[in-house]
């Protein structure tokens, strides 16, 4: 539930809750969701990859070291504890040093359900209140130590305790939490809450060895978040279960992991991988298209485009739930023009949707029809608006503005929406759309903290933003940009007591049908609204080199290093 | 040629005043590099002047179908990200980026000779504190000041040459003392004080006019800077106001496309004919004025 | 006036200037309407007023601005740069990695830039109207309107994708293990440690950013040093010279260039700091972790610890860059004296 840059990553959510209910914690519980509508996570290519994965142990050779070589943009990573960080970049480094109590089934190419890793079994209690894990026997971490329910207590209460970017997820959802035995831990949370197993796929809620951590200043007290002296350590090495081991993290520059030999499954496959940070994107290209990098990330949409012939790389595509949309003032202090509803829908009308899909984003997004992403539950492509000029006209005409307006639209320079679509560009699209209705939009670009500011303070009347999920559940939207006074709605000073009500009722209640229903609903009174216009669903694309097996991409995590192999 | 200068003036009349001017330009349209220079600068004049006269299509106007199209005959430098011929907007961009080029050259080295003489003549504490402020200049973030400067003033171009003035005055300040002060010691300058010229006069006939070459050739070298500055600015609001095109900000944008050449090649060309421009007319310019040259060539 | 007097006089006036710029910074990064730590914490945490408040505690900003600021000079006057909003991290422990990464990087492009640039103004004044002369002219009239990006991506292209004679983008090969840190730059630390590996694989790393760096310093360079050598070529004493049968190279060596030392000297240390501040771009090409996109980095987020870290470190590198520019002008000139 946020912008880009700041922080968010997915988040699998509260879809599970009503499979859970009626399955009763089975892990191979299948979501609500119907297929139809679930965006594939993976392309064919990526399936084509994935089915031909090894999965034969390694074979080491001595003199012939493995090293696969990832080339990330100017990322995110400003810490690496997994008690602090919260961006976009960290949760797969995190993911290979570090292991949850549940994760993504298939290898993370599947959302819509979780299946115990460190936990070998969980059961939830029948008001959906009390979650009671058995911890899997003969874990070991990276140290040597065995995994005991005091590791899972003290990762967990240490991260609501540093009151840093990701405590709420634990401080917000969870009463109390207990070791059972050394191998049981039971959570009680504070109210029902369907997303909660997902959440704990997050790597903020990894397992870390609290002997090691202690040793290295780690508290979990509640006067943590002055006394833990732990992340500076934490922020060079790693102290978890996972395949692979954090020996060194150079900011700006590269973060290098090796294989844990203590592993408790098959040792992964890498002896190193290495992160580097190639904040170019046509330098990166090259050092990929030289054999340098294996994997590169964010690459240019018309360069991938190039590389697509070429015969020893994969591209693969993978859904996200990033949404870039349009919000505009309800507020006749701030435009007169646009709090009439008739002309926020002129304007909706007036914006060539294909153009941008097909012509900015060579077809690599889906058309976001309001404001949540297409394959959560309550959502439905066909809602989506078509460009229609001649009704935008005929509404202007019918609000008394047949010969237009101007109208300010301040914007964030320089900045990729979703990473991926230059503010700029878009913004000149726009423009030049609502030029055909006679609206002109009079752009002005600001940096990233003064537009933030002044978007936050309601003050723009028409502005281009970005929103990327913290779970993969629709109550991680509708309440935001549809509740009176909610982190969104206030920016546009949106007020509709029905959509109100519906957007937090709907969080409340647990049977599937009922809640799709409801979030479809609400999303047509903000269609009918049109406070915000959903522009697109970024499809996200990784250049892999052909050779590399078992990447696949999730929304959570990036990618699961533990499966690639060569 | 020191003393000379030194002689009293003798009355003129308004004719004979500007001969001296008329003089200078005969001479400098004789002189070869500085007409080539001339020519340039003046063209691209005209091309501003004209560019919606000239241009084949509207420099906003989008075409996605046929966007990234390397140069053809219908779109003779290509077309960019949106489909919009890049040949009408180097056009039209002359109309932001000229301007915006020569207010910032001029206002720099205006306020960079001020503070550049009177350090470098006057020396001591006044000196020390001048050229400390400067360093500090130079070492200050151009983009906390640019921001500030948006936050405060509010965006626009005459505040982005205002930003790009502040942070770019001190490499003039400092080249000019250096000058100044190897100036200042020679012979014809301690004879000019010796014979009673007062100080300040000492400065502006004698010293100045000797450092003046090489602010023309800085100045001209600088217009290319001043351009692309201006569109690194550009993205926090001190620039041009999209959809206008402006040659830095399309430079910057072939950034991100590398591979599609022609959208940073062809504004870069534009900077470039500029800078060349400039840069003849401004040696052209030093021969013309400067004192020895002149007389061995009179 | 003794070099150790002048010496004093200037750290005498340097130390309060930097105070005052830390108070301007202070206060504009205060006056920009926006909220540092919107740009740091996630949408849910803003929302929620325990970490909202855990922060402004911890940072300090539930404080008035004055105590602020008197904060971090106190802390600053003990050599405490403070910390990062952003990471968390002590501002001068950040200094110490990606300065001496930039320092490395624009000491070469100088070395680059003066190497090629003097020469090639002496020879392009000598020869005026020459083929030399114009090929050096029309070489500087590049140098200084290419775009940076595009020198880099076209040097990279051809030297490390096309031809592969060159290493691409990064400080070292990714794989080596690398020398303790001593001085910060690599060629000097694996250099000490006697590692050769490392030592070859920066040096050729080091050579394209250098190149691309250094190309609008050394057009610069080259620039001023023919006009200034143009400048001396033609007063009374050179001709004086000539007239004397002293050789051509004589004259140019003892005299002329001599004299027109002091724009040439200054032009240099201009470049050079211009160099530091200024990397962002070849830093951003050659994914190169200095302190021009740290800077930028933290300018973005108005982090304001690294901001002033980064100032301050810079301005004092200009003021030591000038200080040696300074005595160097009485050096070649003994008429000039330090004032």
């Amino acid at each position: 539930m946020m912008f880009n840059r700041v922080s968010s990553r997915p988040w699998l959510g509260s879809v599970l809750l009503a499979a859970l209910l009626t399955a009763c914690a089975s892990p191979t519980a299948v979501a609500p969701t119907s297929p139809a509508q679930m965006p594939t996570p993976a392309s064919q290519e990526q399936r084509a990859a994935q089915e031909t994965a090894p999965t034969a142990a390694p074979q080491f050779t001595a003199q012939q070291e493995r090293v696969l070589v990832v080339g990330l943009p100017k990322t995110d990573i400003d810490k690496l504890d997994p008690g602090r960080q919260y961006e976009i970049t960290p949760p797969q480094i995190i993911r290979a040093a570090y292991e949850t109590l549940v994760t993504l089934p298939e290898k993370g190419a599947r959302i819509d359900r979780v299946e115990p890793l460190l936990a070998e079994s969980y059961d939830v209690s029948s008001d959906a209140l009390v979650y009671t894990f058995k911890l899997r026997e003969g874990v070991k971490f990276a140290s040597g130590n065995p995994l005991t329910a005091e590791d899972v207590v003290f990762s967990f209460r240490r991260l609501g305790n540093l009151q840093d970017n990701p405590a709420w997820l634990y401080n917000d959802h969870v009463q109390s939490i207990e070791a059972l035995d050394a191998r049981t831990v039971r959570i009680t949370l504070k109210e029902p809450n369907a997303a909660f197993l997902a959440m704990l796929v997050s790597p903020n809620f990894s397992v870390l060895d609290s002997k090691v951590v202690r040793q290295q200043g780690g508290t979990d007290d509640e006067t943590a978040k002055e006394t833990d002296k732990a992340t500076e350590w934490l922020n060079n090495n790693s102290a978890g279960t996972g395949p692979y081991i954090l020996k060194e993290w150079k900011r700006n520059e590269q973060v290098v992991l090796e294989r844990n030999p203590n592993y408790w499954r098959e040792p992964a496959f890498f002896d190193r991988i290495i992160f580097r940070e190639l904040p170019d994107d046509a330098a990166r290209q090259q050092a990929f298209e030289r054999g340098d990098v294996d994997i590169a990330v964010g690459l240019d949409i018309d360069a991938i485009e190039r590389l697509k012939s070429n015969p020893d790389v994969v591209v693969l595509v993978g859904n996200t739930l990033d949404m870039t949309y349009l919000a505009m003032t309800t507020n006749p202090e701030i435009s007169p023009e646009l709090a009439d509803p008739r002309v926020r829908r002129a304007i909706a009308l007036a914006i060539d949707y294909e153009g941008i899909i097909e012509g900015l984003m060579n077809g690599n997004a889906l058309q976001l029809p309001s404001i949540i992403p297409l394959g959560l539950l309550g959502t439905d492509p066909n809602m989506a608006l078509k460009r229609d000029v001649e009704q935008a006209k005929a509404l202007l005409a019918e609000a008394g503005l047949a010969n237009g307006f101007t109208a300010k639209m301040v914007y964030p320079g320089g900045y990729k929406f979703n990473n991926v679509l230059l503010a700029d560009t878009l913004v000149a699209k726009v423009q030049e759309d609502l030029k055909e209705i006679n609206v002109s939009l009079q752009v002005e670009p600001r940096d990233e903290a003064s537009w933030r500011a002044d978007y936050r303070a309601g003050k723009l009347a028409i502005t281009l933003a970005d929103w990327t999920p913290d779970f993969i559940d629709p109550h991680g939207w509708a309440p935001a940009f549809a509740v009176e006074g909610s982190s969104a709605a206030r920016r546009v000073h949106y007020k509709n007591a029905e959509a109100t009500a519906l957007a937090q009722e709907a969080g409340r209640i647990t049977d599937p049908a009922k809640r799709a229903e409801m979030y479809l609903k609400v999303q047509q009174i903000l269609m009918k609204d049109l406070p915000f216009v959903g522009l697109i669903q970024p499809r996200t694309q990784i250049v892999v080199r052909k050779d590399l097996r078992g990447v696949v991409y999730n929304p959570v995590y990036f990618i699961d290093y533990y499966y690639v192999s060569r | 040629m020191a003393v000379d200068v030194l002689l009293p003036a003798p009355r003129l009349s308004w004719a004979e005043r500007f001969r001296p001017a008329l003089t200078t330009l005969r001479r400098l349209l004789r002189n070869r590099s500085a007409t080539v220079g001339l020519a340039i600068v003046l063209a691209w004049m005209l091309v501003a002047l004209l560019a919606p006269a000239i241009a084949p299509y509207s420099p906003s106007a989008q075409q996605l179908r046929m966007r990234l199209r390397p140069p053809s005959e219908q779109h003779l430098f290509g077309t960019d990200e949106l489909g919009r011929d890049i040949f009408s907007r180097v056009l039209h961009g002359a109309r932001i980026s000229l301007p915006i080029a020569l207010v910032v050259v001029i206002a720099t080295s205006s306020v960079g000779i001020l503070v550049g003489a009177v350090a470098g003549y006057v020396g001591g504490i006044v000196d020390e504190v001048l050229m400390r402020v400067a360093d500090a200049v130079l070492a200050f973030p151009s983009l906390i000041l640019a921001i500030a400067i948006t936050a405060a003033l509010g965006p626009g171009l005459l505040n982005a040459a205002l930003a790009i003035t502040l942070v770019l005055w001190p490499e003039y300040a400092r080249l000019v003392r250096s000058q100044v002060i190897a100036l200042r010691e020679m012979e014809f300058v301690t004879a000019a004080l010796a014979v009673g010229a007062s100080p300040v006069r000492a400065l502006f006939t004698h010293i100045l006019p000797n450092a003046l070459p090489l602010m023309l050739v800085k100045v001209s070298l600088d217009m290319g800077n001043a351009i692309l500055l201006a569109a690194s600015l550009s993205f926090v609001g001190l620039g041009a106001i999209p959809p206008t095109p402006e040659w830095g900000a399309m430079i910057a944008a072939g950034r991100h496309k590398f591979f599609e050449w022609w959208l940073a090649t062809f504004p870069g060309l534009a900077v470039f004919s500029v800078v060349i421009g400039f840069n003849f007319l401004g040696d052209g310019l030093r021969d013309v004025l400067d004192p020895r040259l002149n007389r061995r060539a009179g | 006036m003794g070099l150790l007097a002048y010496l004093i006089r200037r750290v005498l006036i340097t130390i309060p200037l930097l105070l005052l710029v830390t108070l301007f910074g202070f206060t504009l990064t205060y006056l920009i309407p926006a909220d540092p730590l919107a740009m740091v914490l996630s949408e849910r945490a803003m929302a929620n007023p325990q970490i909202v408040q855990a922060y402004r505690e911890r940072w300090g900003l539930d404080k008035p601005p004055h105590e602020r600021y008197l904060n971090y000079v106190s802390r600053l006057l003990q050599g405490d740069f403070g910390e990062s909003i952003a990471t968390q991290e002590p501002v001068g422990r950040d200094l110490m990695r990606y300065f001496p990464a930039t320092m490395e990087l624009a000491v070469a492009a100088t070395l680059f830039a003066v190497v090629v640039g003097v020469p090639l103004g002496v020879i392009a004044a000598t020869q005026r109207e020459r083929w030399v002369d114009h090929l050096a002219r029309f070489i500087s009239l590049v140098g200084v309107c290419v775009p940076v990006f595009w020198l880099g991506l076209l040097m990279l292209a051809l030297f490390y994708y096309r031809l592969q004679w060159l290493p691409g983008p990064g400080r070292v090969n990714p794989r080596l293990i690398l020398p303790p840190t001593v001085t910060g730059f690599l060629t000097l630390d694996s250099l000490i440690a006697g590692n050769l590996e490392v030592l070859s694989s920066a040096l050729q790393h080091l050579i394209l950013p250098a190149l691309v760096l250094g190309a609008y310093s050394m057009s610069l360079i080259t620039r001023i040093v023919r006009s200034a050598m143009l400048e001396v070529l033609q007063q009374d004493y050179i001709r004086v010279a000539r007239a004397k049968g002293l050789t051509e190279r004589l004259v140019i060596m003892r005299h002329a260039l001599r004299n027109a030392a002091l724009p040439s000297i200054t032009s240099i240390g201009l470049a050079f700091g211009n160099l530091m501040a200024g990397a962002v771009m070849t830093e951003t090409v050659f994914a190169w972790p200095g302190i021009g996109r740290y800077a930028v980095d933290a300018a973005t987020k108005l982090d304001f610890a690294p901001i002033m870290g980064v100032t301050l470190v810079v301005a004092g590198m200009y003021i030591v860059i000038n200080f040696v520019v300074d005595v160097s002008y009485a050096i070649f000139n003994p008429r000039v004296r330090l004032s």
